[in-house]
């Protein structure tokens, strides 16, 4: 009974800590707010039913976050050969940086739309290492990459999504 | 293929942590790497607040509901774990009985040994061949157990992968 009391207070600290951003890594990965609903609850089941055994807060940040990142994989993912297609036109992306001043407007774009214009895994990858900082290893970890390949994969969704945001705004 | 620029990462922190030195600035401004770095983290993280912001709106629960969701989900898939285990072996024991039984009555009953004798073909001298061998039938009924009780655990192992 005490052990169940800890188990409670344990899940319910990780999950006021990490409910809200996870929620909106998997809406925005997602791009459907109803879908990060599902599976935020499911991830946190699974962690639950799992019960890792993890030393501290960011090895169990870690073990959610590779849930989530499977949740979505198996349920958003396109055919794996339109995801190559979609890779190998970000690889053409060049660099379009404009003076210091029009990024500042570029902020001010529809961010969510962009990232929809981008492959599952690209985004995710962008959301891992951008907002969560997760290093290129732990990204590896979670998308079942190495890290030699996350480094070049990131690079090339970083160069796309920075050339969608710097696209003329009708084209978008 | 470009690898980027070897101080991504400190951009990177600058912009999330919206600290910049001079020097750092001036880098970036001329760094089409680093400027890519400052520009996708500032997207990003602009969204990540504005995504955090609709959460209010959403269906997520509260910390104890979604406890009691997740406690009642666990306990739910534990005993449907244990009721397989448990049919699982509610088989064996089936299987094993039926077996033991076939084997004694092979072995013992003397109708079936007349039967078994009168075979003519291969498998009646076979069996009468194991019999001669072993009179009592110790040997033949722990076969026969055996053979059953190998088909009855693949029957299971493919049972449960199915």
């Amino acid at each position: 009974m005490e052990r169940d009391d800890e188990t409670r207070a344990e899940f319910e600290r990780l999950y006021r800590r990490h409910a809200r951003p996870l929620w909106a890594y998997l809406a925005r990965a997602s791009g459907s707010p109803q879908a990060a609903d599902d599976l935020a609850q499911e991830c946190f089941m699974r962690y639950l039913r799992a019960a890792p055994r993890l030393a501290d807060d960011d090895h169990r940040r870690n073990y959610l976050y590779r849930i989530g990142t499977n949740l979505l994989r198996n349920r958003f993912q396109r055919a794996p050969r339109e995801e190559e297609l979609m890779d190998d036109e970000a690889a053409t992306v060049q660099h379009t940086a404009p003076g210091a001043g029009e990024d500042h407007q570029i902020l001010r774009r529809d961010v969510a739309a962009l990232l929809q214009r981008l492959t599952l895994r690209q985004r995710q990858m962008l959301w891992l290492a951008y907002v969560e900082g997760f290093t290129h290893r732990e990204i590896g970890i979670q998308l079942g990459l190495g890290t030699d390949s996350v480094r070049q994969l990131l690079l090339r969704a970083r160069r796309k999504l920075a050339a969608l945001a710097r696209e003329p705004e009708e084209s978008s | 293929m470009s690898e980027g620029c070897t101080r991504e990462g400190e951009a990177l922190r600058a912009t999330r942590g919206d600290d910049w030195s001079e020097e750092l600035r001036v880098h970036v401004d001329g760094c089409a790497d680093c400027r890519d770095v400052s520009l996708v983290a500032g997207l990003l993280q602009r969204e990540a607040t504005l995504a955090e912001e609709e959460v209010g709106d959403s269906g997520l629960l509260p910390a104890d509901l979604a406890w009691l969701r997740a406690d009642v989900a666990r306990r739910r898939a534990e005993a449907d774990t244990l009721s397989r285990r448990l049919r699982r072996l509610d088989r064996l024991v089936w299987g094993a009985g039926a077996v033991a039984a076939m084997g004694a009555l092979v072995a013992g009953h003397e109708v079936v040994g007349a039967l078994l004798r009168a075979g003519r073909g291969a498998v009646g001298e076979l069996v009468e061949a194991a019999r001669s061998a072993d009179p009592h039938g110790a040997f033949w009924g722990v076969t026969v157990a055996l053979a059953a009780l190998v088909v009855v655990a693949f029957h299971n192992l493919w049972a449960e992968q199915a």
